[in-house]
């Protein structure tokens, strides 16, 4: 049998893996729930992607600034 | 303001999202620039701009709605200062090319703090806050009904294209190539 394309246990080890991708598809979700779905599930996932990106950002946003001087 | 015109501003704030989601992804496959980890960032909150307005079409202009939006704006708005102030230094060329002497961050803190403003200035009409049910189809009329589709496509296209860019790790800081394509091959 093939070996997978996807190194799950590799994938699992690494930091925040998929970040960007999954918070599209939060996004993505968040919209349809919006515009079909019920407006209090709507706005509670909303917040859930919304303090979901505020993390990533700190976590980018402790990286050392690579300032030339 | 109407409820009815407000729900009209509201489709029109939803083709000004998907108008700058198109455009980063102008600059991402005609001039072969990929995003980096802020601007996906910042790719997402403008997507998420756009859920406020997607709720105000469906049940009718509401404060929270406006302040969904709002929250999304300032979070966008911190994002892209962070990336301008990364290449503040002279001499720093920055990320990825200019458009009309500006790169796509200092245009996406421009296009947030804009929206702030728009937000804020929008909340000052109290009318359209009123029950005003004639004038409230469920759905907003075709117009919103395209405006809410296109921006669900285009939000659902970026997943896609960030998974081809990224990959199953974690999305490199300065990305040259499709991760996942380059896995393929």
């Amino acid at each position: 049998m093939g070996e997978s394309i996807i190194d799950w246990r590799s994938i699992l080890r690494r930091d925040q893996p998929m970040e960007f991708t999954i918070l599209f598809l939060g996004t993505a979700i968040v919209m349809l729930i919006a515009w079909r779905g019920q407006r209090p599930l709507a706005l509670g996932l909303f917040g859930a992607v919304l303090i979901a990106c505020v993390a990533t950002y700190l976590h980018h946003a402790t990286d050392t600034l690579k300032l030339s001087f | 303001m109407t409820q009815t015109r407000a729900i009209t501003l509201n489709a029109l704030s939803l083709y000004a999202v998907a108008l700058v989601l198109a455009a980063a992804y102008a600059a991402q496959f005609i001039l072969q620039e990929l995003p980096c980890p802020l601007c996906l960032l910042q790719r997402i909150l403008f997507a998420a701009l756009a859920v406020g307005p997607i709720l105000n079409i469906r049940f009718g202009p509401r404060p929270s709605h406006y302040a969904m939006s709002l929250l999304a704006a300032v979070a966008g708005a911190v994002a892209s200062t962070r990336q301008v102030l990364l290449h503040i230094m002279p001499g720093d060329a920055g990320y990825g090319s200019a458009l009309l002497g500006y790169h796509y961050y200092t245009w996406a803190l421009l296009g947030f703090v804009t929206a702030i403003v728009l937000l804020a200035a929008i909340l000052l009409f109290d009318r359209q806050f009123e029950q005003d049910k004639a004038a409230l189809p469920a759905t907003g009329g075709a117009f919103a009904q395209i405006a809410v589709w296109l921006v669900i496509a285009l939000t659902a296209v970026n997943v896609a294209t960030t998974l081809l860019e990224c990959g199953f790790d974690a999305c490199a800081d300065n990305p040259v190539v499709y991760e996942l394509l380059k896995r393929a091959a």
